[in-house]
């Protein structure tokens, strides 16, 4: 295929998958029968997360993208196993069953073709339900059609599902459904269903489905009970009991389908006597006790839990009593799941997700409680008296948070800001997300440390050693402290106080050059002048206590003559000495006596360092690699039959400042700040396989470490102008900055002090003892963000990071929240004196009050931290009047002649009364605030009146723009308000949301409903002239530019893509602008249209649209490739990456077909979900290779790796390769 | 005049399977009705739209969508619903 030059192809990659999760299911999908882990779903990803009961902490297991849309899950489980199998809807049109598999993956095990695919209303697979003894599975569309598979197995235990039979029904809309615990009676399912054909067709109805077995027949039964039309929750009762509860507005009603028992009805307790402050049950959980005892835990919109449970006499078979007590209050959630070893896991709405452990169950709490028994019928349900049914709210009594799983749903905007510091020459890239209800969260990619011990050095160290004593001790005991500047070393014994030693026979008045344990029972030190050997002789005493003697042995060089460089393991010492000679000695196993080997090699340039393998498994090296200063580093081969024999060569880019060999690869740090990672092969020395990363501007020094909860393999600490550590996590490999702390030097120090592994490390004049990852939290190497947030207000709309040179480091934020009330006051307010102390920890607790119709506004001014050790700083609030809602926010600078310092500005647009469907206002202001730089607060100047709704701002040379409806006006600053410049009305334009700048006269427009338009500012009729629009109405939601005629835009559904205007038009535009301005209009629309050349669908609503860099990269300059940083409404995060040459698009392509051929027609694809479909979903996708198809590559077995290797011509380490390298490109 | 009679049973049978269908003699509020449920289905099937909506106007995803459904007996009688 033909690859034009002017086509822009794009590479996707998902940094961060979305964490907005619709559903949560608890199981035991691992098959041990002591754990159970929870699948929760968002639009395309199933993750397994695996509570641990001991810690109380979350873990994620697996995430899997199923590129396909999901709808519903529910587990299932076969009669005699003790695993849980997962049942999937989607829209693939599939009924599919997955089992967990050892390799942390969800393997599909029934794929049935169901339906059509893609969401439609009679598609069944809106509703899914397993009945409780795993007999059949009910998937129901939200119209008309319902479908039951039966469950059977056959002789070698694998599952059939029958032939589906059907319920349908015309014209009925199924609301919500849930299954019933019959146990031995026939599977029963309950729905709340809305007939729109009969007369009366807003009422409600409860139907039941009834599977009868014996004639394989759904039977469909009305239920007699009128329901309410606020009836939205259905709760099954257990077995025993058997029966449901309907949850209304207000109260329950409970009904058996099997019994003939009146129904029995109970108020739901509510927070005040406000007529807003409805109770509507909205969510459930049942929890089964011992000996048919239960409880159900139930949760309003508000998020207060009640505790329901059922005096039930066994033998009159009656309900005696339903009672419900107030619980707690969390959250408001989806969806609740309570663990067995009693823990609850809140699958919380719009915030973060929440781990709690109960500590009682409410039994004996003074709490309001409620009893069936004090309310005969319906009527007495709905006059009662509000007071009799108000309880107290109060804190957390009954359950206890012990962890926090951060998400990032509902992301809402978001910017990519560079922080400087003091401390480090690299900025640090922030992404700022406004997100998660009400928080400012900030990532840096990097893995946090926390450190343990600061403390100054006598000496300015150059360079840091740990050492154990014994062979087989677990902990470290010396740290050795070198300095080359006053020739001294520092040996310090770890424990609990850090002190000098005394006694340990090492040299303390030279450079130390290495020191390290060989033997069982011996220490060497290898200082500038000569090596120390010392042996450790442990010996009793007269008393019985245990005394170590010391016995000193000494190797030195010819005089004149120092050592620069070595590297020891337990049986190997290798020596660079400053003539080029390297000496060679082995240990003996007997005695620990360090021999000579007799011959030693001269190189042939001077030594820069070098290495032999350090791996504890009692192996000698079997190579040395010594780097020299020609820029080449050799491989010499430690065999007794050829030893010191040069095997290979290979020349560098630079010198080599640090070698390790670890296992069979060879890592490099040079002198120009690459970092290199080599295979070595074991019995050549040949090199082969180079993969390169740039770390930063000075020479890379690199030591071994070891991470806390990872044992396959030790990680390298690479440090350059920052740290880095580099490891192998689940099959690739990953270099990640190291995040709060400079460093020079660090080396691995495992003590048990620090509780296991750590790194001491020296930077400036200090010794510094860390450990790596966060405290209080799981070290998961999942996230490869580090995330710290800021609790806002209210529900943030719009953030404008500080764009002024001043590098202030400042964000505004826009917050304004629908249907509270809002406890502050007013800044407009004159008594803005009377400062009430308002309980900030209440509202976090339990919400704001609700009411209906009503806003609460404000901007809040955030100061960014520039390292770790400061917080971010809230600087100010401005909060609004009740009635008004921001709708945008810019920074401008205005060009005033009064105004000689030319401040700048924040406008806010904001309008009153806002409501929705249908949308209406009273009035719209724009309210200025000043900047004031010395205290980083914002003064209020001026409030303007305008006539439509402000949607969006931005600065236009020196004005103003503001687009309000179908309106362009130009605002300049006035003494008493804003002044009209200029006002153009785009007749065909309904809801302008985006606007940007490109620079010149030039603008682009983003529309609600009619895609993008370009336009200019036409000097001479003072108004916007559009020239060029798109072919589609898209809803667009985010939008930047690209380049002058280039823009990407994403809209509502989850298309992202790039429109760029004809060069000829782009050139009139310009140059001959007359001949653009009057072309005629065409199809109600500009004369001429945008070319769509890219497009992808990402199955979350694009709310921003970056472009930059977001990987870490050795200093400003050489880091990551500039590309698109794409967020999602659901907490997602993607880069788009432009990719650079034909090549390699015409291999990714290639790439891309063959493995979409070996998913789709194998079966393999999850869900059964096309990905060209998927990623198609609503226009074909065009000129974008999904990184996230080509990466699960790696997943696959090696013979269908070469199999499509060999299709491509290539090796598999090579596509391998290149994978890697596209990722590392712009990303991680 | 068989091959009408047959005609129209297949569309019969077709239109009895696949709600949406129409043809020449559809009227105007029988496919402005099944436009706007079909739209409103299509918002509370997709979990990012009904995210979108849900948040804007500060209520529980569930209930919107359950308020999506219940639009869908009558969407056209009332006023038209906005999109977002």
């Amino acid at each position: 295929m033909s690859i034009d030059d002017e086509s822009l192809y794009l590479y996707n990659i998902t940094l961060r998958n979305p964490s907005s999760y619709s559903g949560s299911v608890l199981g035991q999908f691992l098959g041990d029968k002591k754990s159970q882990e929870i699948v929760v779903i968002s639009s395309s990803i199933i993750q397994l997360l695996k509570p641990n009961s001991n810690t109380g902490k979350i873990e994620i297991l697996s995430q899997q993208n199923a590129l396909s849309g999901i709808s519903k899950i529910d587990k299932l489980r076969i009669v005699g196993t003790q695993k849980d199998l997962l049942v999937v809807t989607s829209d693939s049109g599939n009924l599919v069953i997955l089992e967990y598999k050892e390799d942390y993956q969800f393997i599909p095990i029934i794929q049935i073709p169901v339906t059509k695919s893609g969401f439609s209303r009679i598609n069944p697979g809106e509703y899914l339900l397993v009945d409780p003894q795993s007999r059949c599975i009910l998937i129901g569309a939200i119209e008309k059609n319902k479908l039951i598979y039966r469950l059977e197995t056959d002789e070698n235990g694998k599952i059939i599902l029958s032939n589906p039979l059907e319920a349908s029904t015309k014209q009925l809309l199924t609301i919500t459904m849930v299954a019933l615990d019959t146990e031995y009676e026939n599977p029963l399912f309950a729905a709340i269903e809305c007939d729109y054909g009969t007369v009366n067709n807003s009422s409600l109805e409860l139907n039941y489905y009834e599977l009868d077995q014996g004639l394989n027949h759904i039977v469909k039964r009305k239920s007699k009970i009128q329901i309410p039309s606020s009836t939205c929750h259905l709760i099954p009762l257990p077995n025993h009991i058997g029966g449901l509860l309907i949850c209304c507005e207000n109260y329950m009603i409970y009904t058996n389908p099997n019994k003939n028992a009146s129904p029995l009805y109970l108020p739901i307790p509510i927070r005040s006597n406000s007529i807003e402050n409805c109770s509507l049950i909205v969510n459930h959980v049942l929890h089964k006790l011992k000996k048919n005892n239960f409880f159900i835990l139930l949760q309003n919109t508000l998020g207060d839990l009640f505790k329901l449970s059922v005096d039930y006499n066994p033998d009159k078979e009656i309900i005696e009593s339903i009672n419900i007590t107030y619980f707690d209050t969390i959250p408001p959630s989806l969806s609740l799941n309570i663990l067995k070893s009693g823990f609850l896991f809140a699958n919380v709405i719009n915030n973060d997700k929440l781990f709690y452990q109960f500590e009682k169950l409410g039994e004996d709490s003074s709490d309001l409680t409620l009893y069936s028994t004090d309310y005969k019928d319906e009527q007495s349900v709905l006059k009662v008296e509000k007071s009799t049914i108000i309880f107290k709210l109060r804190g957390l009594d009954n359950l206890a948070l012990v962890d926090i799983l951060d998400t990032l749903s509902p992301l809402i905007d978001s910017s990519l800001v560079e922080v400087k510091s003091d401390k480090s020459p690299d900025p640090i890239k922030q992404l700022i997300t406004l997100s998660s209800h009400s928080y400012l969260k900030t990532l840096i990619h990097g893995i946090p440390i926390s450190v343990l011990v600061t403390s100054p050095l006598p000496v300015i160290p150059t360079d840091v050693f740990t050492a154990k004593l014994f062979y087989d001790s677990p902990n470290d005991e010396y740290l050795v402290i070198t300095s080359t500047l006053s020739c001294k070393t520092l040996i310090l014994s770890i424990g609990e106080v850090v002190e000098e030693v005394e006694e340990s026979g090492f040299i303390t008045d030279q450079v130390t050059i290495g020191v390290h344990q060989v033997g069982l029972s011996s220490l060497i030190q290898v200082y500038s002048n000569g090596i120390k050997h010392i042996k450790h002789i442990k010996k009793f005493n007269d008393d019985g206590e245990e005394i170590i003697t010391k016995k000193l042995t000494d190797w030195f060089p010819p005089a004149g003559i120092t050592i620069l460089k070595s590297s020891i393991n337990n049986y190997q010492v290798v020596i660079g000495l400053s003539n080029s000679q390297i000496h060679y000695f082995e240990i003996d196993s007997s005695d620990d006596q360090l021999i000579e080997y007799q011959d030693t090699l001269e190189t042939s340039s001077p030594i820069t360092c070098l290495a032999i393998s350090k791996s504890s498994n009692s192996k000698k090296s079997s190579f040395a690699i010594i780097g020299c200063s020609d820029e080449t580093i050799q491989v010499i081969s430690l065999l007794s039959h050829n030893c010191l024999e040069i095997l290979s060569l290979q020349a560098l880019s630079s010198n080599s400042s640090s070698l390790l060999l670890i296992e069979s690869e060879v890592h490099i740090g040079m002198e120009n700040g690459l970092y290199v990672r080599t295979l070595i092969d074991e019995i050549s020395g040949t090199l082969s396989n180079t993969r390169t990363k740039y770390l930063g501007s000075k020479p890379v020094i690199l030591s071994t470490i070891v991470l806390p909860n990872i044992t396959q393999s030790v990680a390298v600490l690479a440090i350059s102008s920052k740290p880095w550590i580099c490891y192998n996590y689940k099959g690739s490999y990953k270099v990640t900055p190291l995040l709060g702390s400079i460093i020079t030097r660090g080396t691995s120090f495992i003590s048990e002090d620090i509780g296991g592994e750590g790194v001491v490390a020296i930077g400036g004049n200090d010794l510094i003892i860390f450990t790596i990852g966060k405290e209080d939290t799981v070290f998961d190497l999942n996230q490869d963000f580090n995330l710290s947030k800021l609790k806002l207000r209210y529900l943030p709309r719009k953030l404008v990071a500080d764009n002024s040179k001043s590098k202030s480091n400042i964000v505004y934020i826009a917050e304004s929240e629908y249907g509270i009330k809002s406890p502050y006051p007013s800044f407009e307010n004159d008594d803005i004196n009377v400062n009430e102390e308002i309980d900030e920890d209440y509202y976090e607790a339990f919400g704001y009050e609700p009411s209906v119709g009503g806003w609460a506004s404000c901007v809040q001014v955030v100061k960014l931290s520039n390292d770790q050790d400061h917080e971010q700083e809230m600087l100010q609030s401005i909060e609004f009047s009740n009635t008004e809602a921001i709708l945008s926010i810019t920074q401008v600078k205005f060009d005033t002649n009064t105004n000689s310092n030319n401040s700048e500005y924040i406008i806010v647009g904001t309008c009153t009364n806002q409501k929705y469907l249908p949308l209406s206002y009273d009035t719209n202001h724009l309210y200025t605030f000043k900047i004031d730089r010395k205290s980083n607060k914002l003064q209020f100047i001026h409030k303007t009146e305008v006539d439509y709704q402000p949607t969006v701002m931005i600065p236009f040379g020196n004005k103003l723009l503001v687009a309000m409806g179908k309106f362009l006006r130009l605002y300049d600053l006035g003494q008493k308000q804003l002044l009209r410049k200029s006002s153009t009305n785009i007749d065909y334009l309904t809801n302008i949301i985006k606007l940007i700048h490109q620079g010149g006269n030039r603008i682009v427009i983003g529309d609600g409903n009619n895609s993008i338009v370009f336009a200019k500012f036409d000097i001479d009729e003072n108004k916007f002239i559009p020239f060029a629009d798109d072919t589609r109405k898209r809803q667009i939601i985010s939008l930047t530019t690209l380049d002058y005629d280039t823009v990407i835009a994403g809209d509502k559904f989850g298309n992202i893509f790039v429109l760029r205007i004809n060069e000829s038009i782009s050139k009139q535009s310009d140059e001959d602008w007359n001949l653009l301005k009057y072309k005629d209009d065409y199809l109600n629309g500009s004369g001429s249209r945008l070319k769509c050349i890219s497009e992808i669908y990402i199955a979350d609503t694009i709310t921003c649209l970056i472009r930059g860099t977001i990987s870490g990269g050795g200093g400003g300059s050489g880091g990551g490739q500039d590309s698109i940083i794409y967020t999602g409404l659901q907490g997602s995060i993607g880069v788009l990456m432009p990719l650079a040459t034909k090549q390699e698009v015409v291999f990714l392509q290639k790439l891309e077909i063959i493995l979409r051929k070996y998913y789709d027609s194998n079966g393999y694809n999850l869900l059964g979900r096309e990905h060209l479909k998927f990623r198609s979903y609503y226009n074909p996708v065009k000129n974008v290779i999904d990184g996230d198809l080509i990466e699960k590559y790696h997943e696959l077995s090696a013979g269908i790796q070469i199999q499509i290797s060999r299709e491509l011509d290539r090796s598999p380490k090579d596509i391998e390769k290149k994978i890697a390298e596209l990722r590392s490109r712009t990303a991680f | 005049m068989a091959d009408k009679v047959k005609e129209q049973n297949d569309y019969n049978r077709l239109k009895a399977k696949y709600i949406g269908l129409g043809n020449a003699d559809t009227s105007r509020t029988e496919f402005l009705t099944n436009v706007h449920r079909d739209t409103l289905a299509s918002l509370s099937h997709h979990q990012h739209l009904v995210l979108y909506n849900s948040v804007i106007l500060n209520e529980n995803p569930e209930l919107y969508r359950q308020s999506l459904i219940k639009k869908m007996v009558s969407p056209i009688q009332k006023k038209p619903i906005s999109k977002g």
